[in-house]
């Protein structure tokens, strides 16, 4: 009877114990985008205090009309939109057509082909930035955002993943349009691409974080303001704004919320995209 | 027999098609990526002149300069720590996360997606937060005040590369976390049940059940580690430029160095030769991981 309890109890504590630490862990995950995103609703003066609040004791605005007024902020995040989506849609459509040809044809080299694509996987920008910033600069993309777009426009990680989930459509279905007549294409766009939808919303998801959160690339293709990303406008405010860390703060916040956003819309994709892509390395 | 001919030419067709499609993507893919790593090792072995775009075959020259500078045996050393901390520590910390949350009876969604979200932060605006709360007055040492402890120098010598690790491991837990948790539940309760029958306790399960079946994610999982280490660059150069910054060589890395060499000094063919050396590094520790997992199973 006491032995029982005692397991009880035992089982109880660690019950207890677990879900703490969990929840405190959670806490620490979450605090430091959670102080961004107060301080930068704090005027100059909460933030210069001697002991901080934990939230805006007189909530204002002003540290994002000052970085949208003084500086082309908004050109910033413009610039790297476009950036973002235009190598995405790139990335899209060299991924989906290649992967659909590895997963569903067979031809001379293709094996020995898919291990090229397979081996640059690891292979990070660091290894290839100089050639290609000469290549960029005989093209003379240098400080433009096609320049800045150019080493996202394929994705071996994105061929892969559209790869294993293509070779998943049943052959049968393919067949079936081949004898009602369909050519090739009309196959590819009709049949395989809608069938395709959650690869295509998690490879798009992965490119335009991927895009969003680069800077060793722009830092050095973009050179003037008006081509500046969102990043290295940040990277101005530090110089500009230098202890003004509500400006900053106010920066970090539009930066960090565009993925945030996608992430509180799209999180089933994203969760299980990331998920399957992990699961299929 | 009959339709031989008409076969021949939907074969034809066929080719057409698969060239149409893939053709376009590999001449893009050998632009953009085979080209410029196989132009990387090239160059690594010539002067470059950046004015006169020239290049001079110099055999090894740049590798015997490259290893006598103090800049980048000092980076060398850096990455390397930084690897060798970050890898084991934030292995360790997601897969004792994902553990944690399996060990519960039902999915809690909202912890997951909590965990997750600093990995959608991007790493130049979470550099830069952390960088406020690191500073000499800022959060974290106005906190040790407050509980009666010594303010730290965050961000000035040997600190600094501790400090960019604790925010590196932050941001990418949660990534690995997701990925061990989904590979925890795809194995069949079955097997756990059966073990527990045994007689067996918690550390023999997860030794001799979920540990072997997860092999391969943790594969996965430790090479990304390892090459996300090795490739850190954001947080590094946040930290060494504005107010407060971490100075001297305190926190440099490879991609830094090579980024400086390139664009700092101009030597455009010394960066290819550093970036060669990392690419080996992590084609290194690529291998060894792939061989420590395929001797393990072998048993």
């Amino acid at each position: 009877m006491l032995h029982e309890r005692q397991m009880k109890f035992r089982q109880r504590t660690s019950e207890i114990v677990i879900w703490a630490l969990l929840i405190v862990i959670a806490l620490l995950e979450v605090f430091p985008i959670y102080w961004a995103v107060m301080s930068s609703f704090k005027p100059e003066s909460e933030i210069l205090a001697q002991s901080y609040t934990p939230y805006p004791v007189h909530p204002t605005l002003m540290q994002y009309v000052k970085i949208f007024q003084q500086q082309p902020f908004g050109r910033f995040i413009f610039n790297t939109f476009v950036v973002s989506a235009g190598a995405t849609l790139l990335a899209l459509i060299t991924s989906a057509t290649s992967g659909y040809i590895f997963a569903k044809f067979h031809f001379p080299l293709r094996n020995f082909l898919f291990l090229i694509v397979l081996g640059t996987i690891m292979i990070p920008i660091q290894v290839y930035a100089i050639p290609l910033f000469l290549f960029v600069q005989k093209l003379g993309l240098i400080n433009t955002l096609p320049g800045i777009m150019i080493p996202g426009i394929i994705m071996s990680t994105g061929i892969f993943f559209m790869k294993q989930n293509m070779e998943m459509i049943p052959n049968e279905l393919i067949d079936a349009a081949r004898i009602d007549g369909c050519s090739e294409y009309r196959i590819f766009l009709t049949v395989i691409v809608p069938l395709s939808r959650a690869p295509i919303i998690a490879i798009s998801i992965i490119s335009f974080t991927v895009m969003w959160n680069d800077l060793f690339w722009p830092l050095m293709i973009a050179q003037t303001r008006e081509n500046y990303t969102a990043n290295l406008g940040l990277m101005l405010f530090q110089r500009v704004y230098i202890t003004d860390y509500g400006a900053q703060m106010a920066g970090a916040v539009v930066v960090l919320l565009v993925p945030l956003l996608l992430f509180l819309f799209l999180r089933r994709y994203i969760l299980e995209g990331f998920a399957l892509s992990g699961l299929k390395g | 027999m009959l339709n031989r001919f008409s076969v021949g030419k939907s074969q034809r067709k066929r080719y057409l098609f698969i060239a149409s499609l893939l053709l376009p993507v590999f001449a893009i893919f050998i632009v953009v990526r085979i080209w410029p790593i196989t132009e990387t090792f090239r160059l690594s072995f010539h002067h470059y002149d950046m004015l006169r775009h020239t290049e001079t075959y110099i055999g090894l020259r740049n590798y015997s300069r490259l290893f006598a500078s103090n800049d980048f045996i000092l980076s060398l050393k850096n990455t390397v720590l930084f690897a060798a901390v970050t890898v084991p520590v934030n292995i360790f910390f997601a897969l004792g996360l994902a553990m944690l949350l399996q060990s519960r009876k039902r999915k809690i969604p909202i912890l997951e997606a909590i965990y997750f979200l600093p990995y959608m932060v991007p790493l130049v605006p979470a550099s830069i937060v952390w960088k406020w709360i690191y500073s000499p007055n800022g959060l974290l040492n106005r906190f040790l005040e407050t509980i009666g402890l010594s303010h730290v120098a965050w961000l000035t010598g040997s600190m600094a590369l501790f400090s960019i690790m604790i925010l590196f491991v932050w941001r990418m837990n949660g990534y690995l976390m997701i990925i061990f948790l989904v590979g925890l539940r795809s194995i069949p309760s079955i097997y756990h049940d059966a073990a527990a029958v045994d007689g067996s306790n918690w550390w023999q399960q997860t030794r001799f059940v979920t540990l072997p079946i997860l092999r391969p994610i943790l594969l996965y999982a430790s090479i990304m580690a390892t090459v996300w280490a090795f490739m850190i660059f954001s947080p590094v150069y946040v930290m060494s430029q504005g107010s407060d910054f971490a100075t001297g060589g305190s926190v440099k890395v490879l991609s830094l160095d090579i980024y400086m060499r390139a664009f700092s000094y101009m030597r455009m063919d010394m960066a290819c030769t550093e970036a060669v050396i990392l690419f080996m590094i992590i084609l290194f520790f690529t291998a060894i991981n792939l061989r420590v997992s395929r001797q393990k199973s072998v048993h």
